[in-house]
């Protein structure tokens, strides 16, 4: 299991959307999830550096998992994820600064996440105000923004939740692009997925 | 004739029609109800709905062929609606083939015609003494005598009662085969679809019903007509922007697999012995394109028109599909495109599921190899398999043996290892040697071997939503649950499993919140699936099922394969089911725990 959480890891670090030892996944299987070790690489993962924890109990394991990990175990609870990438992606930050809610202008944006809701919080990290406003979120979307910390992706997969974290940044990219230049885009879909 | 009372179908919501009929075929009584809103809102429709009538209705061990068993015929909010493929019902009992609880649906267009009859399900009980047919028109129902039906193909029965009741009627009908109770025998609609598999159409038969006729003018009603129209327009968008969806089904129909499987060494062939055959590309997709394909044909409201209407030099029918091309074809070694579709035309005509019917001749015909089975049946002999096809609807020599499936067979002839099945039920085209997921989607699948309930070739060999590891047993169990429960669900709107290729439960979900105005989240929809499958799993263990139930053939379990791809490999199962039952919340018996129930609300 480390090896799919180190490989990931990696590509999210070498996409800058992981910096240093921030952000984290995650894999779950059955009642135990397999989480990045707090303060671990992001580009060195290693065995020692992914750690097992029950999903539905706190262990003495929290003394080396994530900080986050409540939160990857709170999604678990109430969503049917098998895998968590929480990243910090530039452009989704930036975006979580500017917007309310993201709508993705480019089609393969579009096409997979329809709009990107950004979620609040007074604590941005391991409190139980962003472990249920996060929770909430991705009982209906697979990709979500935090308000100046990251984003939240689940999937089924690894790779799964891998690529929707890459969508959401790649459409917060052109989002932000595009509206740098104060020019009206000719594609805006907008008005259509406000309500999705 | 019928009495009749009704419900004041005072409905709140959307979606449903708001009545269910309740037909009791012994009394000849007639009763419409108010659908039960609370019931409907949790279960929704389809699958889900009659499961719910089956739990809290059937009592425990009784004869699924007895005046006692129920046959539920059932709709869902989305049924006769915009969204695609919405023109299927689901057939729900329990199984004469394997005693489980059991539901199987349908293609074409008598789901959208039985809804427009304005109701929601039909529900089935005793046993009429002498022939039946039920006629539905605008919430009217007559029980009408059969006799002159009674012995007809589906064809026929189709023909006069289309030309009696009017050519925009729907007909769901039995054959030969489900008026002798065969046990592999499927409810036939629209000539060709089928509700196919455990033996719902033997129940029908068991009724002695030939056949229900509906006509009608309602319309499905749409809370949200606006925001419901925008997300079919997304779905179908994205239906029409997948390969699968849009080029692969629709060019070749589902035998596209055929050559892919061959090629992955996963084809089951000769019962499931070798994982691959030398005449596949002669009965693929391809070459039903190119040698005997007439038309395409769509269902309902379906874009992607993966029916193939085909002709030999003898006749003209439809199929074959690709469970079929490996059932009655590389399974028992006939590699004649011909004798394939041929075989596939009788068993629609006579009402037999082609999977089972070519398992259980698989199996007859290992038999023999074997010396077991004296009866002359040989590995590629097409011929054959067309008599025994017809010996099996009339339940004549060796067809009554074949009528039972493959493990009453096997049992009866010294050799059960020979059935390839799971519960009772024949397998479908995939060797679970080559797909590990798949293996212990087959064994706890709640009706046996199915390839519908869980399709975890779609992960690990098609890369849906990303293509994983196949021969590796690790972590799958996550997995097949999720499909488990996604699946359960949308058969409850009732809409085609081929949708799944280009949507998912935001797509659904969102369908079924504009449709009824309640409000469904993904999350919710997955948990309604969950919900569905536990109750199926505490019908089958109030019938005695158990975990030594969720298992696999010896062949799967013991005997690697020995070439190709697939070479040495075997299932190893019982630590993915350790896993799978952790993931469920449920002992390691199999048996929910009692927190699990409580969390889905039926404790």
């Amino acid at each position: 299991m480390w090896q799919e959480i180190s490989k990931f890891s990696k590509k999210l670090y070498d996409k800058g959307y992981m910096v240093s030892h921030s952000g984290n996944l995650s894999v779950r299987c059955g009642d135990k999830m397999f989480i990045k070790r707090r303060g671990a690489a992001c580009d060195e993962i290693g065995p020692e550096d992914v750690i097992e924890t029950d999903i539905e109990e706190e262990t003495g394991s929290i003394v080396l998992s994530s900080s986050e990990t409540d939160v990857h175990r709170a999604i678990y609870k109430s969503t049917s994820a098998l895998a968590i990438v929480h990243a910090h992606p530039p452009y989704s930050i930036a975006c979580s600064l500017l917007y309310d809610e993201v709508i993705p202008m480019d089609a393969e944006g579009d096409y997979i996440l329809h709009k990107i809701p950004v979620v609040t919080v007074e604590k941005l990290s391991g409190s139980k105000e962003l472990e249920a406003k996060v929770c909430e979120a991705l009982k209906s979307y697979k990709g979500i923004l935090v308000r100046g910390h990251g984003t939240f992706a689940i999937g089924k997969l690894m790779e799964e939740a891998y690529h929707v974290t890459c969508m959401l940044e790649a459409s917060c990219m052109i989002r932000y692009l595009v509206d740098l230049t104060g020019l009206r885009s000719k594609r805006d879909k907008t008005a259509e997925y406000r309500a999705w | 004739m019928a009495s009749a009372s009704r419900g004041s179908g005072a409905t709140r919501l959307f979606g449903w029609m708001g009545h269910v009929v309740d037909v009791n075929l012994t009394t000849g009584s007639v009763i419409w109800k108010d659908l039960q809103e609370d019931v409907a809102e949790k279960f929704v429709g389809g699958r889900g709905y009659g499961v719910k009538i089956l739990y809290d209705e059937l009592e425990k061990g009784i004869d699924a062929l007895g005046e006692k068993n129920i046959l539920v015929f059932a709709t869902g909010p989305l049924t006769g609606s915009s969204a695609p493929t919405s023109g299927r019902f689901s057939v729900v009992t329990k199984s004469p083939l394997t005693n489980t609880v059991f539901d199987a649906n349908s293609g074409g267009f008598f789901g959208q015609r039985l809804k427009a009859c304005g109701l929601d399900a039909l529900i089935l009980r005793g046993r009429s003494s002498s022939p039946v047919y039920l006629s539905v028109k605008d919430m009217d129902l007559e029980i009408l005598g059969a006799d002159d039906l009674w012995g007809k193909d589906t064809h026929e029965t189709r023909s006069i009662l289309l030309s009696r009741h009017g050519s925009g009627s729907g007909v769901a009908c039995i054959g030969p085969a489900g008026e002798n109770l065969v046990k592999l025998a499927a409810i036939m609609n629209d000539d060709d679809r089928a509700a196919a598999r455990g033996g719902v159409g033997a129940v029908m038969g068991s009724k002695m019903l030939k056949a229900i006729v509906a006509s009608g003018t309602a319309k499905t009603k749409i809370s949200d007509p606006e925001s419901f129209s925008f997300v079919v327009s997304e779905c179908r968008k994205l239906l029409e922007q997948n390969p699968v969806t849009d080029k692969a089904l629709p060019r070749f129909g589902t035998a596209v697999l055929t050559n892919l499987m061959n090629e992955l060494n996963i084809l089951p062939t000769k019962n499931f012995t070798i994982p691959s055959f030398v005449h596949a590309n002669e009965i693929s997709g391809e070459s039903i394109r190119e040698k005997i394909l007439v038309r395409q044909r769509a269902c309902f409201n379906c874009s992607i028109a993966c029916g193939r209407v085909t002709k030999t030099g003898k006749k003209q029918g439809e199929g074959p599909e690709y469970e079929t091309v490996y059932a009655l074809g590389s399974d028992c070694l006939v590699g004649n495109l011909e004798d394939v579709a041929e075989a596939n035309y009788l068993c629609n005509e006579l009402g037999i599921d082609t999977i089972s019917m070519g398992g259980t001749i698989a199996t007859a015909m290992e038999l023999h190899e074997k010396g077991f089975l004296h009866e002359a049946i040989e590995w590629g002999d097409g011929k054959k398999v067309k008599k025994l096809i017809e010996l099996t609807a009339r339940r004549e020599g060796i067809g009554a043996d074949l009528a039972e499936g493959s493990k009453r067979l096997a049992e009866k002839y010294g050799c059960p290892e020979l059935a390839i099945q799971v519960k009772g039920l024949e397998f479908p085209g995939y060797d679970p040697r080559g797909t590990k997921g798949m293996g212990l989607a087959y064994a706890t699948s709640n009706r046996g071997a199915c390839h519908l309930r869980s399709y975890m070739v779609g992960v690990e060999v098609l890369g849906f939503p990303k293509r994983i590891d196949r021969l590796s047993s690790v972590n799958k169990a996550g997995l097949c649950i999720v499909q488990q429960n996604l699946n359960s669900a949308m058969d409850t709107l009732v809409l085609c499993r081929f949708t799944s290729y280009a949507l998912d439960e935001d797509h659904y979900a969102r369908l079924l919140s504009k449709a009824t105005g309640l409000t469904y989240k993904p999350e919710d929809f997955l948990l309604l699936g969950e919900r569905i499958w536990n109750l199926e799993r505490l019908f089958n263990l109030r019938e005695g099922f158990s975990r030594k139930d969720d298992t696999l053939p010896k062949r799967f379990l013991e005997e690697p394969l020995s070439d190709g791809s697939t070479k040495g490999q075997v299932v190893e199962l019982e630590h993915m089911l350790d896993e799978y039952y952790i993931f469920r919340g449920w002992d390691e018996e199999g048996r929910p725990k009692a927190r699990k129930l409580e969390q889905l609300g039926i404790g």
